[in-house]
């Protein structure tokens, strides 16, 4: 009986997962692995195939300064929002949270909005607000006589990369409290009953309580930050894509937040270059950095498991 | 404890209020008339809403809309079809190589979606698919973090007892799929599709490289774009963004708790 009715249904599950191998055998496999190719080519748009071995990476690791600049400013950026998502994130979910608030829904939506937002959008809105010439924050400034010129944000290394990185806190903050209050309201209650019972402070709960029983959460939403912030590109690319007085320029002032994936699409896409061999090559290179900075997270995550 | 309720609530009204700020300005820059956008603070709406709208919509927005609509809408079916059709394979039969194919979905899962991208594009280009939204929707068709999720909820939320009575009751393989199982998973469709048809909605740089012609651009193109056809009217493509916005905002507020459940699902296990 057993056997028959093997024999009668083996050939379905093949049959009903041959349409996704074979797709992403042809659409994401094979472009996957090719890409691996061209990275040892010279391959461009006008005609040249050449296998060059090594020398695109040897070309980006040793003299190239922008791939490091790139590389350089995601990891400024992750080390600068990341704590900073985690604490404010934590914070604010334990507030809606607690049993004081009633309408939970409100606030929960009001931070998630942003996160839903198209970074198109995102890195317009951010380009127009901070304007140099009639952008909101400088007439705002100038009339709470803050400051008495107006200053050129978007025209500076430093302020550019405080923007970038007030951007992805902006957007990603919703998204943070989304999963820790999911995870706060998982956690038994009877757990902090029994520390209310025990006399133990608002405060320990918070230290002693909540954030270790976040731990696989924080694990999840810091491992993720730092595979999806080394792959940051469309905020700082529409933040200087025009929209603002004079913005339209690849990697922002002296390159302050150029990005490796904008690297790649301006070296691989980009009007004049059409290089899809040192494209490739970037997009391996930070490929690995994403799996070199990911092992060390979950490594530092894991490392003796009482704290985080 | 009253007081400290209302500190709370405040705090967080504030808070709350100062992150939807940058949002309200999108909307209230919009009804602005684009000269006095510039000159004094527009932190009120003004009255050239509809003017406004004119322009946009007599600049070919509503067909950027529509591409972008019908591309998600294909985008979202072809990907939950997918993952759905082998999470079952998956979820309900035991077969050879299972644990491997399954672990290599998994493994798939860790690759950042960048990697292959150029040459994804010079592949389209091969087949004479660029410069068409044939590569936008083909995109959905092999996502491994919708068979994982899909697999998942097979497991736990379709039961074992009902397949085999259907079969039982002599129903074929792709009718006990289509007739048994899809129904136990609308939920999972519904949390999949809303995940789905925002990653394409907001999608930009895939269109970004594989179209050019602005009568086939999807809405991040169009709005990205809109700065560069109609430099002159700031506060018309100003009005474009909130536009565009506007769907994913009614989507979520009618979906909210289904999205947040499906984003935080694999994350968060009690």
């Amino acid at each position: 009986m057993k056997t028959s009715r093997m024999n009668r249904t083996n050939k379905w599950p093949y049959l009903f997962i041959t349409p996704y191998f074979l797709f992403y055998a042809v659409f994401s496999l094979f472009p996957i692995f090719f890409t691996l190719y061209l990275s040892f080519t010279d391959w461009d748009l006008f005609g040249n195939k050449n296998f060059v071995g090594f020398d695109n990476y040897v070309q980006l690791f040793m003299h190239d300064k922008f791939f490091w600049t790139s590389l350089w400013n995601v990891l400024v950026f992750i080390a600068c929002y990341l704590p900073a998502l985690v604490l404010i994130g934590m914070l604010i979910a334990s507030l809606i949270e607690s049993k004081l608030i009633r309408r939970k829904t409100f606030f929960r939506l009001s931070f998630f909005s942003a996160y839903m937002t198209t970074p198109v959008a995102i890195g317009i809105i951010f380009a127009l607000l901070f304007d140099w010439q009639g952008g909101f924050v400088n007439n705002l400034f100038i009339e709470l006589g803050w400051i008495q010129d107006k200053v050129n944000w978007l025209g500076s290394p430093a302020w550019a990369r405080w923007i970038v990185i007030m951007m992805i806190f902006w957007k990603n903050l919703g998204y943070f409290i989304m999963f820790y209050a999911a995870g706060m309201a998982s956690i038994d209650t009877s757990i902090y009953e029994a520390a209310e019972i025990d006399g133990a402070s608002a405060k320990s709960v918070f230290f002693r309580i909540t954030i270790p029983l976040l731990k696989p959460i924080n694990l999840f939403l810091i491992i993720t930050s730092i595979i999806g912030g080394l792959q940051l590109v469309e905020e700082p690319m529409l933040l200087y894509s025009g929209w603002a007085s004079g913005t339209s320029m690849t990697g922002g002032p002296d390159g302050s937040v150029f990005t490796p994936i904008w690297y790649m699409f301006d070296a691989s896409f980009s009007g004049s270059s059409f290089k899809y061999g040192k494209g490739a090559a970037i997009a391996y290179s930070t490929f690995l950095f994403i799996a070199l900075f990911s092992l060390m997270g979950i490594k530092w995550l894991n490392r003796d498991g009482d704290s985080t | 404890m009253k007081t400290q309720k209302w500190l709370l609530i405040i705090v967080l009204t504030v808070v709350s209020l100062l992150f939807l700020f940058p949002f309200y300005m999108m909307f209230a820059m919009g009804t602005y008339y684009s000269e006095a956008l510039f000159k004094k603070l527009p932190i009120l709406p003004s009255g050239y809403l509809l003017d406004n709208l004119k322009t946009i919509l007599s600049a070919d927005f509503l067909r950027t809309y529509w591409n972008s609509f019908y591309v998600a809408v294909l985008f979202t079916f072809v990907s939950v079809l997918m993952s759905a059709l082998t999470g079952f394979a998956f979820g309900k039969y035991e077969f050879k190589g299972k644990k491997w194919l399954y672990g290599f979905i998994l493994l798939t899962m860790m690759i950042p979606g960048q990697l292959g991208l150029i040459a994804f594009v010079m592949e389209m280009k091969w087949f004479h698919l660029n410069n068409s939204h044939a590569p936008l929707i083909i995109a959905g068709l092999n996502n491994a973090f919708c068979v994982f999720f899909m697999t998942q909820f097979v497991q736990s939320s379709v039961p074992m007892e009902v397949v085999e009575s259907a079969r039982i009751d002599g129903c074929t393989e792709p009718g006990i799929f289509s007739r048994i199982v899809i129904p136990f998973l609308l939920p999972a469709i519904s949390t999949l599709g809303l995940i789905c048809f925002l990653g394409s909605w907001n999608n930009y740089l895939l269109p970004l490289v594989t179209i050019n012609k602005p009568e086939l651009y999807t809405l991040p193109l169009g709005i990205a774009n809109l700065s560069t056809r109609y430099r002159t009217d700031y506060s018309a493509s100003i009005l474009g963004l909130t536009l565009g916005t506007l769907p994913l905002i009614v989507l979520f507020l009618f979906g909210s708790k289904t999205l947040v459940r499906g984003l935080t699902g694999g994350a968060v296990k009690g």
